[in-house]
């Protein structure tokens, strides 16, 4: 369940902003200091992050940085004060998502924050997605492996039977138990996955 | 410079075979001092012995003269006594004679004039009665009577004594003088007067004295009394000559017969060999002179050389250069003391050596004989070359070998002479050297500043180092400035400036980077007067000062602008969190109560609502509580004193940006009531405002002026000329955290108007005539 993690070092912000979120149904957990947050802080984690800049030990910023170092993938939203505005935009830079002025009007902040959920979700579904194809690629042995890559080199059974020194029966039924291993019906849906977890992959390794 | 050293050396060969005979010093005087006294002694005695000679030799004719002129004289002197007796004999016979006959007779005329005729010396006879008158005299022109008193003594001695007598000389007293012989007259024993001969003297010299003895001598009658009564040829004869007197008797009385020799005309061949004996001696002296002359001068020119040799004797031995001549074989024939000295070979063990030599390095034999032939043949360069000589005891020398033809006497190379400089410790000096200045060089090239040396009078560059001609560029060395004239006396003194002469310590500004100059006048290597200037770069150092100096400054003199603009800045945070909590707690109880929530639900986000508002409300009570602690404490002071110290404090940073800052003050003093410091801080923010609004403008100036107004006010104006304010900015010119400035917090001019109003006075800007903007501010006049 995703939730959105709140780190301010006054008590009555983080009162307001857990009794605001809850009032639109969105699950809050607030934590005093940046340390709090990392001491629970573990990868599977999901929702997203609203920081403080300005706190006493670990600034928000700071604390931006050790989740970035530690791979976390979290959107971050800033809480800023007046003169913070050039250092929330710094963080942005960084990669944070947006920052936000106290006092915040309305429910800018709701809405932003449900946005980064949304988001973060659908970086965690595609996650999923990327995974689970990953898995099934890995449980291909290498001969089904090598017809795989014949088959989407648009090879004919009897071609790949020729060229593997093996029989046109053989050929058939690693084909079937590799669409079978990959969740697919068709060499085409085969191509396709295949191309789009290619993709996703370029995405992840550039990010 | 070799032929010099040549005959230093050639000298002593040639002297030492002349003087080396020569017996001890101290001897020889004595023996040429003897050898001295011979002749001259000779001589003398030669010349003493003529001149005895001479001497006696007119001695013994002076003698002969005299005895000759004695034996003249007294056979003169007889003769005329012969005569005279004879006269007197003549007149005794001639008185009786009258006697016997009558007085008157013609017969005693004619025998009176006989005898004046026969004795020419006689002038007169005449005949003197008893009764003393004369009765009768032959010549007419003695008067007859009285008789004279010398004629009547004589004419009584002879009536007396009844004979003959001579009567004394008598002189007229002009040429005549004579004597009278009286005979006395008797007839029949009875006294009848005298017979008187009056005989003149002159008359007897010329007719007694004959020729001959009249050339010889010159013969005088003197008497007692020792006047010349007569004299024969009157011509004066020096007293020299000998002479000779004689009694004279007859006729007595003292009178003298003088003779004086005449000088003869005979004696002058004697005279001339006398003459010429004198001279002789004289030459013989002078030539004796002149070779004693020419004897001290030879003896003179002896002592030189004596001198001259032990000058250069001593010059050899004491010369560091060593001396060595070769014959035209490359035997050694001499070397001096210093050679031996240099090489430690004993003079014995050198002389006579033929090449190898022993001093040469054994293992440079052939190079070392090549040279030495080179040398022999006269192609030893005329510079000298060096080389390495080995002493005896097997160390190292640097030499430096100069060499010249040897020339003896008669014109003909005898050898070759060297000199040999021990340039071992000159070698080392001079690497020595080099190397220090290597050092020089290297902590001068690479010592991080620059270092340019300038001759102080026509400011020609004398030494840069690398770093100036890095940083300074190659324009600045061609130019041939020192480092400062250019560009920091001319530009801030005028053109016309003149570089400070002595000593200084400055900072300038150049090609964006700051340089701290010292500069002191020393004297250069060639002793004129330099100028040496040594450039620090502290560009990063001012920087940092500047960064520093800004900090402080804006601590020291905006100190309560500071807190002020702190306390509004933790204001808007502290302020933050109660409202920031407030609208979270607002907007969720929104979203509650949109859903349809229970307002019971909600009543705990309302009452926590109310509480942060509580606390914000404390937070904006605090605050108005410090204001009131930090209220200003106003006393009255003179407006122009208060701009004057803020002006002062505004020039650095005027100076920095080259603004030019016009104080325009009344002549009648202003006071005003109010807290000095803070009418400071606002002057100074709007003078800081003002030089900010004209930075990159050309000409850059900034006005202070004050003034009183008619309703009982001070205002004062700033000016500036910069850009203006356009619009937007002036609207929102006093806006709380407003700024036109990067870093500025907005809050200096809102604090300005703040301060000003709490004084009861008026902060305000209109656009500047001559462009840029002018503030006015007033303020109460002091009571």
């Amino acid at each position: 369940m995703s939730k959105v993690f709140i780190v301010d070092d006054e008590q009555a912000i983080r009162d307001g902003l857990h009794w605001l979120f809850e009032s639109c149904g969105i699950q809050a957990v607030t934590f005093a200091s940046g340390e709090a947050f990392l001491d629970s802080y573990h990868p599977d984690l999901a929702g997203c992050l609203l920081l403080d800049v300005r706190m006493p030990g670990m600034t928000g910023l700071e604390l931006f940085e050790r989740l970035q170092q530690r791979g976390c993938a979290l959107p971050v939203i800033f809480l800023t004060g007046h003169g913070d505005i050039p250092m929330a935009v710094a963080a942005i830079h960084h990669g944070a998502v947006d920052f936000i002025e106290k006092p915040a009007s309305d429910n800018q902040l709701v809405e932003k924050v449900a946005g980064c959920l949304r988001q973060d979700e659908e970086r965690r579904q595609q996650m999923a997605v990327a995974e689970t194809f990953r898995a099934r690629l890995h449980a291909l042995t290498s001969r089904e492996l090598e017809v795989m890559r014949l088959i989407l080199a648009g090879r004919l059974n009897k071609n790949i039977a020729d060229e593997l020194n093996i029989s046109m029966r053989t050929v058939e039924v690693h084909r079937a138990r590799v669409l079978e291993k990959m969740g697919v019906n068709s060499a085409v849906e085969l191509a396709q996955a295949l191309a789009a977890h290619e993709t996703q992959e370029q995405r992840v390794q550039k990010s | 410079m070799w032929k010099t050293t040549i005959s230093a050396c050639r000298y002593p060969s040639v002297i030492i075979a002349g003087i080396m005979n020569t017996p001890d010093k101290n001897a020889y005087p004595g023996k040429l001092a003897w050898l001295w006294a011979m002749p001259n002694i000779a001589i003398g005695l030669f010349i003493l012995a003529v001149g005895a000679f001479l001497f006696f030799y007119h001695h013994q004719e002076r003698d002969q003269r005299r005895m000759g002129l004695i034996e003249d004289l007294l056979w003169q002197e007889q003769s005329i006594r012969q005569h005279l007796e004879n006269t007197e004999e003549t007149l005794t016979i001639l008185a009786k004679d009258m006697m016997q006959q009558a007085p008157a007779d013609q017969r005693f005329h004619t025998r009176a004039a006989f005898q004046l005729k026969i004795n020419p010396e006689i002038i007169d006879i005449y005949w003197v009665d008893e009764h003393k008158i004369v009765q009768w005299h032959s010549a007419e022109r003695l008067e007859p009577d009285p008789l004279s008193a010398f004629s009547a003594e004589a004419f009584n001695r002879a009536k007396l004594m009844n004979h003959t007598v001579f009567s004394p000389a008598h002189s007229d007293g002009a040429s005549e003088s004579w004597f009278e012989l009286h005979a006395p007259l008797t007839k029949n024993r009875n006294f009848r007067g005298v017979l008187v001969a009056r005989i003149s003297l002159p008359g007897i010299l010329k007719h007694m004295v004959p020729w001959w003895f009249a050339e010889r001598y010159q013969l005088s009658i003197v008497d007692s009394d020792g006047l010349v009564l007569a004299s024969k040829l009157d011509i004066p004869v020096s007293d020299s000559e000998p002479s000779y007197k004689l009694n004279l008797d007859p006729p007595g009385y003292g009178l003298l017969l003088h003779a004086s020799a005449r000088k003869t005309t005979g004696e002058r061949a004697p005279k001339l060999l006398e003459i010429l004996i004198v001279g002789l001696s004289l030459l013989v002296l002078w030539s004796l002179w002149a070779l004693r002359q020419h004897m001290r001068h030879r003896e003179q020119a002896e002592q030189d050389l004596r001198g001259e040799y032990a000058f250069r004797t001593a010059m050899e031995n004491s010369m560091a250069t060593g001396m060595r001549a070769v014959d035209m074989a490359g035997r050694i024939t001499y070397v001096n003391p210093a050679f031996c000295r240099m090489v430690g070979w004993h003079e014995a063990e050198l002389v006579g050596c033929l090449p190898p030599m022993p001093y040469w390095p054994p293992d440079s034999q052939d190079h070392a004989g090549e040279v030495f032939n080179a040398m022999l043949h006269g192609e030893a360069p005329p510079e000298g070359t060096e080389r390495c000589f080995i002493k005896k005891n097997g160390e190292c020398l640097d030499v430096l070998i100069q060499s010249a033809p040897l020339i003896d006497a008669k014109g003909r190379q005898k050898g070759w002479m060297s000199s040999i400089t021990d340039i071992t410790e000159r070698r080392r000096t001079q690497e020595d050297l080099a190397a220090a200045y290597e050092r020089f060089v290297a902590v001068m090239e690479e010592i991080n500043a620059a270092i340019v040396v300038t001759d102080a009078q026509s400011h020609a560059l004398l030494y840069a180092n690398d770093y100036f001609k890095r940083v300074f560029g190659p324009t600045a060395v061609a130019e041939d400035f020192c480092l400062v004239a250019p560009h920091y006396w001319q530009a801030a003194a005028g053109p016309s400036a003149r570089i400070p002469a002595d000593v200084f310590d400055t900072e300038i500004h150049i090609n964006q980077h700051w340089f701290h100059v010292r500069g002191r006048i020393f004297k250069w290597v060639d002793g004129r007067t330099a100028h040496m200037e040594v450039a620090t770069d502290i560009t990063e150092r001012k920087q940092a000062d500047e960064l520093a100096r800004r900090q402080e400054e804006k601590l020291h003199f905006t100190a309560r602008l500071v807190t002020m603009g702190e306390m509004a800045s933790s204001l808007a945070h502290e302020l933050n969190q109660p409202l920031t909590a407030i609208a979270s707690y607002a907007t969720g109880c929104v979203n509650k109560l949109k859903n349809g929530e229970n307002a019971q639900e909600i009543l705990p986000a309302m009452e926590i609502i109310s509480a942060q508002a509580q606390r914000a409300g404390k937070i904006i009570k605090n605050i108005r509580e410090f204001v009131k602690k930090s209220e200003p404490h106003k006393t009255p002071v003179p407006l122009a004193e208060i701009l004057e110290e803020t002006v002062g404090f505004a020039e650095i940073e005027a100076r920095r940006q080259a603004v030019e800052i016009r104080l325009d003050l009344p002549e009648a003093p202003i006071e005003v009531n109010v807290d000095r410091v803070m009418i400071e801080q606002v002057i100074l923010n709007l003078v800081r405002n003002g030089i900010e609004a004209m930075s990159g403008q050309t000409h850059q100036h900034l006005t202070l002026s004050a003034r009183c107004t008619a309703d009982g006010f001070a205002e004062v104006c700033v000016a500036d000329n910069g850009n203006g304010l356009n619009e937007e900015v002036a609207h929102q010119l006093y806006t709380p955290f407003f700024s036109t400035k990067p870093d500025g917090m907005g809050m200096g001019l809102n604090i300005c108007r703040t301060i000003i109003e709490f004084h009861q006075g008026r902060l305000w800007h209109e656009p500047n005539p001559e462009g840029g903007t002018r503030f006015y501010f007033t303020l109460p006049l002091g009571v």
